[in-house]
């Protein structure tokens, strides 16, 4: 497969075969040889080939093979006579990035980092299947899927404040509970609330190093300030609602005479009736993610004042941003001078919109949208900031987190014999897991280095390091 | 080939797993991909065969009904706590699948549950007959 270098850090594949457009790989030298080495170019080819793309097929440098799209895969499709695809977002509908931060330093946490991470653990359902406390009606479950985190915030979880700071205020248009199955329902209902496992977790951070002292001022970031990341998703019901709308999206591409190149990236067209049902019960599912996120946090807050014996205005817990990383959305972008709608897919993938966008909240537009990119649960996470350079490039995207390297067999073999939790208590990071299989699925090696991802989006201008974070503390799955 | 013995295997995949599946039957390469799911899940060993549930899908296509197949088997676990040690699966000609599964409902001392499988998907997906021999490869997404 042909890589033709268009300038440090990019690089195009070039339009063959049935590909409607080039794919552009963002990626460092080093990591494009070890991308080379799985099938995510060759989906980056697949998604080219989709109708009504728009420019190019993007991957961001924590691609890995996927299913379907690649992971770290961005494609734009225009809203008039492209395609939206449930294969395109996943399974993990809106699965996404929370960072609060708080009032308290490393000082203040260290001592009594055990009580806090057991009180989060004891708070937090999590695990495989995790159920969780909240007992919804049929009207409250309605009204996740159509309010999102404001369901949450009128229940009491959480403040008007959380709304602003989450990405589209946390509830999205367009959510059609009828579109949703009673499958979907089943699977869902116990589960809000929870973390899920895998690679899902809630992580007590240290400020570790600020690189952009403007930016991490109006995000409320200083050095040695304790930090939380919670990343979860839309748990079995965002699952139930991908599975349900590929088996029908599978007999839409036929209706519509869409050659597909895998049957994952089965799609319609987006004012289709079948693209319009998906979009509805997707919007869907990407609201109760937001309330999911949003009741979590909440008992983070309250975990704090339990494993610490402090009054909430002491930890002043507040969000910072939350992000969504797996999601179909319908944006304005400028295509060759002109404003166009785009459904833009974005699969592992960040919005990062670059200073003044009206959608970034009043208090971060001067300095543009923070993107939060969790590493493995060993070394690191940063925030970063969107760019203008991203508007222009990638639909206002960037990477999402560390990427695996490691399939989950190869993890399992290099964990083998050794106590992954007592070499993270090693390195300063305390940790609790529902399951041991989890943690030695999730070894920091099974990862790629984070801070390469991330020096690849600063390197090739998409996103612009603020700060890094260091984990001392970790909930898994 | 008719007395080959079905079997499974894992194959890698970067973020997610891979199964192979091999059979001497149609029926028993839908078995034996279930077996593999429940090994995806857990430790099959441990999953004692003491209650049976029926099921039956239609689907358009033969992998989409193995897809459907594994896919229903994992809402079982999730909603009710079901895993499945064994399996007696009719697969029609027009599609539709008629099957009995034997298991039990998770019990924390006695399980261990290895990972969350959030789909079996369709990517790179084949169900197909090689020479005397079925032969299934699914990719599930965790």
């Amino acid at each position: 497969m042909e890589f033709k270098k268009i300038r440090d850090y990019v690089w195009e594949i070039p339009r063959e075969g049935k590909m409607r457009v080039p794919g552009r790989i963002y990626a460092s030298e080093k990591m494009l040889r070890e991308i080379q080495s799985d099938e995510s170019p060759k989906q980056v080819m697949n998604v080219a080939q989709l109708p009504g793309i728009v420019k190019y097929s993007l991957a961001m440098p924590d691609i890995h093979w996927g299913y379907g799209f690649p992971i770290g895969g961005v494609a734009a499709f225009d809203a008039k006579d492209g395609i939206i695809s449930p294969g395109g977002v996943g399974y993990d509908i809106n699965c996404g990035v929370r960072l609060l931060r708080s009032n308290l330093t490393r000082g203040d946490v260290q001592p009594k980092i055990r009580d806090l991470v057991a009180a989060i653990f004891a708070k937090v359902p999590s695990g495989v299947g995790s159920k969780g406390p909240l007992k919804l009606s049929d009207s409250d479950g309605r009204s996740v899927l159509l309010k999102g985190a404001r369901w949450a915030v009128e229940k009491g979880f959480g403040s008007e404040e959380d709304l602003e700071f989450i990405e589209e205020h946390g509830q999205m248009a367009h959510a059609d509970p009828k579109a949703v199955s009673s499958e979907a329902y089943t699977r869902g209902r116990p589960q809000l609330g929870t973390i899920g496992s895998g690679n899902h977790f809630v992580e007590m951070d240290v400020v570790d190093e600020i690189y952009d002292e403007t930016a991490a001022r109006v995000f409320g970031l200083f050095p040695g300030q304790i930090a939380v990341i919670v990343h979860t998703g839309s748990r079995g019901f965002g699952h139930q609602v991908c599975d349900d709308s590929i088996r029908k999206m599978l007999r839409a591409s036929e209706k519509y005479g869409i050659d597909l190149p895998d049957k994952q990236l089965c799609c319609a067209p987006f004012q289709s009736p079948e693209g319009q049902e998906y979009f509805g019960a997707m919007n869907a599912a990407i609201n109760y993610a937001f309330a999911n996120r949003q009741v979590i946090s909440q008992w983070i807050r309250e975990a704090f004042e339990i494993g610490l014996n402090l009054s909430p205005r002491e930890i002043g817990l507040q969000t910072v941003y939350e992000v969504a990383h797996n999601i179909a959305k319908l944006e304005t972008h400028v295509v060759d001078g002109k404003e166009r709608e785009l459904v833009v897919h974005r699969k592992g993938a960040t919005r990062a919109f670059g200073p003044g966008h009206p959608a970034v909240p009043d208090a971060y537009r001067e300095v543009g949208q923070p993107v939060l990119i969790p590493g493995d649960m060993g070394r690191y996470s940063f925030v970063l900031v969107g760019t203008q350079q991203a508007m222009e490039e990638t639909f206002g995207s960037s990477c999402h987190g560390a990427g695996r390297r490691m399939s989950r067999h190869q993890a399992k073999k290099t964990a083998k014999g050794r106590a992954i939790h007592r070499e993270l208590e090693d390195r300063g990071i305390y940790s609790m897991a529902a399951s041991r299989a989890t943690m030695v699925e999730e070894i920091p090696e099974a990862y790629k280095d984070v801070a390469d991802v991330v020096e690849a989006v600063e390197g090739a201008g998409i996103a612009r390091k603020v700060a890094k974070l260091r984990p001392i503390g970790v909930v898994k799955g | 080939m008719k007395n080959a013995i079905p079997r499974y295997q894992f194959f890698e995949h970067t973020g997610d797993m891979g199964l192979e599946v091999f059979a001497p039957s149609l029926n028993a390469l839908f078995e034996w991909a279930a077996r593999g799911m429940t090994a995806v899940l857990t430790e099959p060993a441990a999953v004692h065969p003491k209650a049976e549930r029926d099921f039956s899908l239609q689907a358009d296509q033969l992998d989409e009904l193995l897809i459907r197949w594994l896919n229903r088997l994992n809402f079982e676990f999730e909603t009710e706590g079901w895993l499945f040690a064994e399996f007696q699966v009719q697969v029609g000609e027009d599609f539709s699948l008629h099957a009995a599964a034997r298991g039990e409902l998770f019990d924390p001392r006695r399980h261990e549950i290895l990972r969350e499988i959030k789909a079996a998907t369709y990517h790179q997906l084949v169900v197909e007959k090689r020479n005397s021999l079925w032969y299934a490869r699914v990719i599930f997404d965790l």
